[in-house]
């Protein structure tokens, strides 16, 4: 703790205070002193033009900075009351996508809501229709599990019963392509097709039904036909 | 013609009268301001930017006498220095250390010039100034000084202490010793 006490420089103090103290101290040039704040005292219509202009600018400056206020607050106000983290898209189990080319052409306009509630029904093994699962329910693809987009849920394995698995719904949605290419889901329902394929359908891969036949595969058949006739 | 009559004219706007003011008070404001600002064109601002405040409220002030002129001007010049000061200097960046028991120095300092004194204060760094000026030279308070420094008290404190300090060791430079007493 300091123990300065006001009055222990008392002596500077009463030398340095009175106004002719330090005269050598005083303006070098008291005039020209003058002629610098004479101009400012003066009333605003004698000042100069520099200064008058100046103080014209000052008013226009304080609506200009009050305006930018007015426009600045209601926006950081809208931002701030935005909630800051956007809602999770929602869960649903994630079509595979195919390639536009190879997909069946009565789907080629993508599939309508009431279709995509249907997709959203599962098959078990009889080709019973069941109500739609939960949305962890598991999906596979129609050539093989690990071709599964990364848009597909996490594989559940059923725990207890191996055999059950036959009982397990079955995959609902069916790649055309054997190695589709990640896309997110709302480009996939926008730009691909997706088509309901049986079970039955998967194990006999040599003869696909005929809806699983693609308009390009069949070209080549329709330009034989064509070529014949020509002859 | 006398002063009163002349601030009577001088709010009126009359330039001569406020001419006569300005001449009558411009070298001890002039005076003020370099103890507080080293280098006299700023100090020479200030004192411009201190008497056109003074012109401009002198409508506002009551005369009662030449000293209490002198105080009111004297108040606007200090809080002009402090005003430049606090935009040229961090005040808020001093450092607050515990202010060491110096021993007193009374005596030589008595047989100091005004000028001699004026020199060993503007040698001080600009924190120990500051404080000491507004301390020993205007008697404000810590609680005052640290409010208008916009630091605390503490440092003010300490600030002065070791101006203190500085001005000791430059007075044995110049050969003068002080004598240690038992303050308490």
């Amino acid at each position: 703790m300091s123990d300065e006490r006001p009055d222990e420089f008392f002596s500077w103090r009463s030398r340095l205070s009175p106004p002719d103290a330090l005269p050598e101290q005083g303006l070098d040039n008291r005039d020209l002193t003058w002629e610098k704040l004479a101009p400012r005292l003066q009333p605003p219509q004698l000042q100069p033009a520099r200064l008058r202009s100046m103080h014209r600018r000052l008013p226009v400056y304080r609506i200009a900075a009050a305006c930018l206020l007015l426009l600045l607050i209601p926006t950081a106000l809208l931002f701030h009351n935005r909630p800051t983290h956007t809602t999770p898209p929602p869960a649903h189990p994630a079509p595979l996508t195919l390639q536009p080319a190879e997909a069946s052409p009565i789907l080629q306009s993508g599939p309508t809501p009431k279709e995509l509630a249907r997709l959203r029904t599962v098959h078990n093994i009889n080709n019973k229709v069941l109500p739609a699962q939960t949305a962890n329910h598991p999906v596979q693809t129609a050539s093989h599990p690990a071709q599964t987009t990364n848009h597909s849920l996490p594989q559940q394995t059923p725990a207890a019963k191996p055999q059950d698995s036959l009982r397990q719904p079955v995959p609902v949605y069916a790649a055309l392509a054997p190695a589709a290419p990640a896309t997110p889901p709302q480009n996939t329902l926008k730009n691909n097709q997706l088509r309901i394929v049986h079970v039955n359908e998967l194990d006999n891969p040599s003869n696909p039904a005929p809806a699983m036949t693609s308009i390009r595969s069949r070209e080549p058949d329709l330009r034989a036909l064509i070529l014949l006739k020509n002859h | 013609m006398n002063i009163s009559e002349q601030i009577e004219d001088a709010r009126s706007g009359n330039a001569a009268a406020q001419r006569y003011l300005f001449d009558h008070l411009a070298d001890p404001m002039m005076a003020l301001c370099c103890r507080y600002v080293k280098n006299r064109e700023d100090a020479e601002e200030i004192l411009l930017d201190g008497f056109y405040k003074f012109f401009r409220h002198l409508r506002d002030f009551r005369y009662q006498g030449e000293a209490a002129l002198y105080a009111w001007i004297k108040k606007i010049m200090v809080n002009e220095c402090l005003m430049f000061l606090r935009r040229r200097h961090a005040f808020s960046m001093l450092t607050e250390t515990a202010a060491e028991d110096l021993p007193r120095i009374e005596e030589p300092l008595a047989n100091l010039s005004a000028a001699e004194i004026f020199d060993l204060v503007v040698r001080l760094p600009v924190g120990y100034r500051t404080v000491f000026n507004l301390h020993v030279i205007e008697g404000m308070e810590h609680k005052e000084i640290a409010k208008a420094l916009g630091i605390s008290e503490g440092t003010s404190k300490s600030q002065l202490s070791k101006a203190r300090l500085l001005l000791q060791k430059m007075l044995l430079e110049k050969g003068i010793t002080y004598v240690r007493r038992k303050t308490r």
